[in-house]
């Protein structure tokens, strides 16, 4: 409980820097929303040249996709790179002076970015409604379902990339390991297109991986795409991702410091 | 009697270094054979630190110093031996322990810097669990002792070095710590800072009984502070004990300085002669022994206005301590 009220101190300090940096910020984050901006773009100019639909998905479906990709995207999005910089740096043997896991600070750094920056997502997502015409078809249920889903979507990113991110401990060529996941992302996440519109092996594997539990199935799920039993598939998938990041997350931090106290920050 | 804080005995750490030399072939070759050799950063380091006590900790770069610090704040996991700082086994790194020591280093920042150091106190609160009462009078008499008020609610990026410094060793200092490591706390500060936090670092052992382990490449710093310094010289320790001691024991050496009313061409005779300057003023170091004996040849011999009998300065002791342990590599071990 101490921890989190480690957190919550944290959070006031990261909302203050944040919003001395909104601007910087609110550029930051327009800039990850350009590609989905293009692909929505891309896609609808193809769909009415279909004659209305490509593979299931209309304009206006298209359009809706991609909007909640922006707001998925921002949601869920996790550091990356954060042990390098500090180990680099020297910044770590700062933290581990304190007597208190480093994570919590990291989690209050995260809230504090995103609370900041949803200010100008919000303006983004009515300019976007505005100007592609989606097709909206929320019901109550999937809504309350979505709070769940997107939440523990957040969670598993966040530990699963955190933990990644300890590879660093051993290499000093984590940038380079990190840019395989960073195109894997893209293609199982379901930004470039839709997954179901991905040929069938890529979409086969797309079940196996983290990505298309973090964007698309919320995405889905929200847009009442989906059965029951695939909600209840996500679900599954979400918490097995997260546990097993979890797990990953102790075991490889406990490794980790004691390697890095072995051969001096 | 003192109850030990600090107790280390034979603390060893072996770094794996591994050595190319430079070039496109070299790079080739050390993929299929990489050299490495061991490089001793501290070798069998054996000392106690009582409680209340200021301990100088000195020795050239790449001594080992800042590396013991590192183990005995839990950075660092030796190669061999063992510490005990105030009951742990700092390497653990306990929360329990990480609560009552802190170790400060003069390039590295604690305080976030584009807010005012008051805000990254408040997060050291929660960190340390500090309760908001005994807060309030902690950060009271810090900003007392080093006329903080001003500069606590400016954003950190806004103060001087010598600004900054001091609000980090406030902020090092929030929550009481029963041992602080310092290294080279006064380092690229001017003087008048450099005093300020000198005088401020004794009033803090004072009140508050702290035990204080600092390395400081200002011999200004360990004069003021120190009455015992441990100097450390390829990961040994050379020396142990009362930093006065350490003049006697290992400078062979004292300097005359004398203002004479005559004309004198030459002082020769006496000693060799270091300094000559215009107002008649002389100064000739002589061997120890012999101080009292030329002293006295000196009164007789000339007509002497000043006379004074100086210690060298401790650098210069200093450097004589490292020189001996390079003619003798076994020198008799500290006291």
């Amino acid at each position: 409980m101490d921890n989190w009220r480690v957190t919550l101190a944290q959070f006031r300090i990261a909302l203050a820097v944040n919003f001395q940096y909104r601007f910087n910020n609110i550029i930051w984050m327009l800039g990850l929303m350009v590609d989905p901006v293009v692909y929505l773009a891309v896609w609808s100019a193809v769909a009415k040249m279909q004659g209305g639909s490509v593979g299931g998905y209309s304009a206006g479906e298209f359009a809706s996709y991609y909007i909640l990709l922006t707001l998925v995207r921002h949601i869920t999005a996790a550091p990356m790179g954060l042990h390098e910089r500090r180990i680099v740096t020297g910044e770590l043997s700062a933290l581990l002076l304190r007597p208190v896991h480093p994570v919590y600070l990291d989690i209050a750094d995260d809230l504090a970015y995103k609370t900041i920056t949803l200010l100008g997502l919000i303006p983004l997502a009515i300019l976007l409604i505005v100007a592609f015409e989606p097709s909206i078809n929320l019901t109550w249920s999937s809504a309350l379902l979505f709070v769940p889903t997107i939440l523990l979507a957040a969670a598993m990113r966040f530990t699963l990339q955190y933990t990644l991110g300890m590879i660093a401990f051993w290499t000093t060529r984590f940038m380079s390991i990190f840019q395989v996941y960073l195109v894997a992302q893209i293609f199982f996440a379901g930004r470039l297109a839709p997954l179901d519109l991905m040929p069938e092996p890529l979409r086969a594997i797309s079940y196996l991986l983290p990505f298309r539990w973090v964007e698309f199935h919320p995405i889905e799920m929200l847009l009442g795409r989906l059965s029951s039993a695939e909600i209840a598939q996500g679900l599954a998938a979400q918490v097995c991702w997260l546990l097993v990041a979890y797990g990953a997350f102790w075991w490889l931090w406990r490794a980790g410091i004691k390697r890095y106290s072995a051969v001096g920050g | 009697m003192a109850q030990p804080v600090i107790e280390v005995r034979d603390l060893r750490k072996t770094y794996i270094v591994h050595e190319r030399e430079s070039g496109m072939m070299a790079a080739m070759r050390s993929l299929v054979n990489r050299k490495s050799r061991e490089v001793k950063a501290v070798d069998q380091v054996s000392f106690r630190i009582d409680e209340g006590e200021i301990v100088g900790f000195l020795g050239p770069n790449g001594a080992g110093k800042t590396t013991t610090l590192k183990m005995l704040s839990g950075l660092l996991h030796p190669t061999g031996g063992e510490a005990d700082v105030i009951g742990y086994v700092p390497w653990k790194r306990d929360r329990e322990f990480l609560r009552r020591i802190t170790l400060v280093m003069g390039q590295r920042n604690q305080l976030v810097w584009d807010i005012p150091a008051s805000d990254s106190y408040d997060l050291n609160r929660a960190i340390y669990r500090i309760p908001q009462d005994e807060f309030r009078r902690t950060l009271d008499e810090l900003i007392e002792l080093m006329e903080l008020a001003e500069l606590i609610k400016k954003p950190v990026r806004n103060l001087s070095l010598g600004e900054r410094m001091k609000c980090e060793i406030a902020g090092a200092l929030l929550h009481r710590p029963r041992v602080l490591f310092l290294d080279e706390p006064t380092i690229g500060l001017d003087v008048t800072m450099q005093r300020r936090i000198r005088t401020f670092l004794a009033e803090y052992n004072r009140r508050h009984g702290a035990a204080i382990m600092l390395t400081s490449h200002y011999m200004a710093d360990v004069e003021a502070l120190c009455r015992r310094v441990i100097v450390i010289h390829h990961g040994k320790v050379l020396y142990d004990g009362d930093l006065s001691q350490l003049v006697t024991r290992f400078s062979p050496h004292k300097t005359i300085v004398v203002k004479l009313l005559d004309e004198v061409s030459d002082l020769s005779g006496y000693g060799e002669v270091v300094r000559r300057d215009e107002d008649g003023s002389w100064a000739v170091r002589v061997a120890k022994a012999d101080t009292a004996q030329i002293t006295s040849r000196l009164l007789a011999d000339l007509q002497v206005s000043d006379l004074t009998i100086e210690d060298p300065p401790i650098e210069e002791v200093i450097e004589q301590v490292f020189s001996v342990e390079a003619s003798a590599p076994n020198p008799e071990p500290a006291a």
